[in-house]
């Protein structure tokens, strides 16, 4: 968990300022010094509450254009060992066990084509030797933004 | 390579997702190693800000270490009211992927709220206003998320 002050730096530091010193600047809008912002970074950074520091990208717009998720029906005690295997694919960005529909086992993969995407998808799974999946592109995005915390707490 | 990008954006792209330092001159660091002047890494990533192939540049955060619940829904919409739809979900500040896919259901988004709470009675909200019942997938293992792209 996290605490008020944390929360106040994390809205700021989701997305830094395009000035030489961007710690600098932060620190400047809460009232701290710029260790101080960097120590609390570093912080929450050790703490896993911030993954890293880096860009978001558009798959898409870097030419990321076959990304199809791709999810399995894999019985209960196989599914640590078929997760753990799926994942260690470096083409492989998600894959996450899921409860609540017929297939509980999810990845994407981020491939040029959608030719390269379907291929690599099913190589995948054929390495799993389950049987029961579905290979499901994206026909339109209507929306895909960045997890950011709002700027005001009264999200809608 | 896409034609949005310049030749040297690869370039600068991987070494952003590489290692992005947490010091007082992080744009200096990042353009020492790629032998470029730090006004230069600025200028480009402005630019790649602007047109969209970078979203943001920051902490990426990981919602649920900070109590965070999310959850992946989706809903089998009739083709001719998926865009009204769409943009119900989509005023929810708090859905950050929502997309038509091949095949049934054909509606699929992401929900992250501060609690249980909220995303229960945001989904029923949308559910309600939509008249469709959503599947409600929540993550119960994670085994990789989000690593670098081969760019």
């Amino acid at each position: 968990m996290i605490s008020e002050e944390e929360k106040d730096l994390l809205r700021e530091v989701q997305r830094l300022p395009l000035t030489k010193r961007p710690f600098a600047e932060i620190a400047d809008r809460l009232g701290m010094k710029e260790e101080g912002v960097m120590i609390m970074c570093n912080d929450l950074l050790d703490r896993g509450v911030i993954r890293r520091f880096g860009p978001s990208i558009s798959h898409r717009k870097v030419g990321f254009a076959g990304n199809p998720m791709t999810v399995l029906n894999v019985p209960e005690e196989e599914l640590d060992d078929v997760g753990r295997e799926i994942a260690s694919e470096p083409d492989v960005t998600h894959c996450y066990a899921r409860s609540g529909w017929d297939y509980n086992l999810f990845f994407m993969i981020h491939a040029r084509t959608r030719e390269e995407g379907l291929d690599r998808a099913h190589e995948i799974v054929s390495t799993t030797g389950i049987q029961g999946y579905r290979i499901m592109f994206s026909i339109k995005e209507f929306k895909k933004i960045p997890f950011e915390i709002p700027k005001e707490n009264n999200i809608r | 390579m896409s034609s949005e990008l310049d030749p040297k954006d690869p370039e600068l792209l991987r070494a952003l997702q590489e290692d992005f330092p947490v010091t007082e001159r992080p744009f200096e660091e990042i353009a020492e190693r790629m032998g470029w002047t730090e006004e230069e890494v600025i200028s480009r990533i402005r630019i790649l800000t602007d047109s969209g192939v970078i979203r943001k540049l920051g902490a990426v955060l990981n919602p649920r270490k900070m109590g965070y619940v999310s959850v992946l829904a989706a809903l089998d919409v009739p083709e001719e009211s998926l865009d009204g739809t769409a943009s119900v979900i989509n005023e929810y500040s708090s859905v950050t992927h929502n997309y038509q896919r091949e095949g049934r259901p054909n509606l699929w988004f992401t929900m992250t709220e501060p609690d249980q709470a909220t995303l229960e009675k945001h989904l029923a909200e949308i559910e309600e206003n939509i008249g469709l019942s959503a599947i409600k997938m929540p993550v119960t293992k994670m085994f990789k998320i989000g690593v670098k792209l081969d760019i």
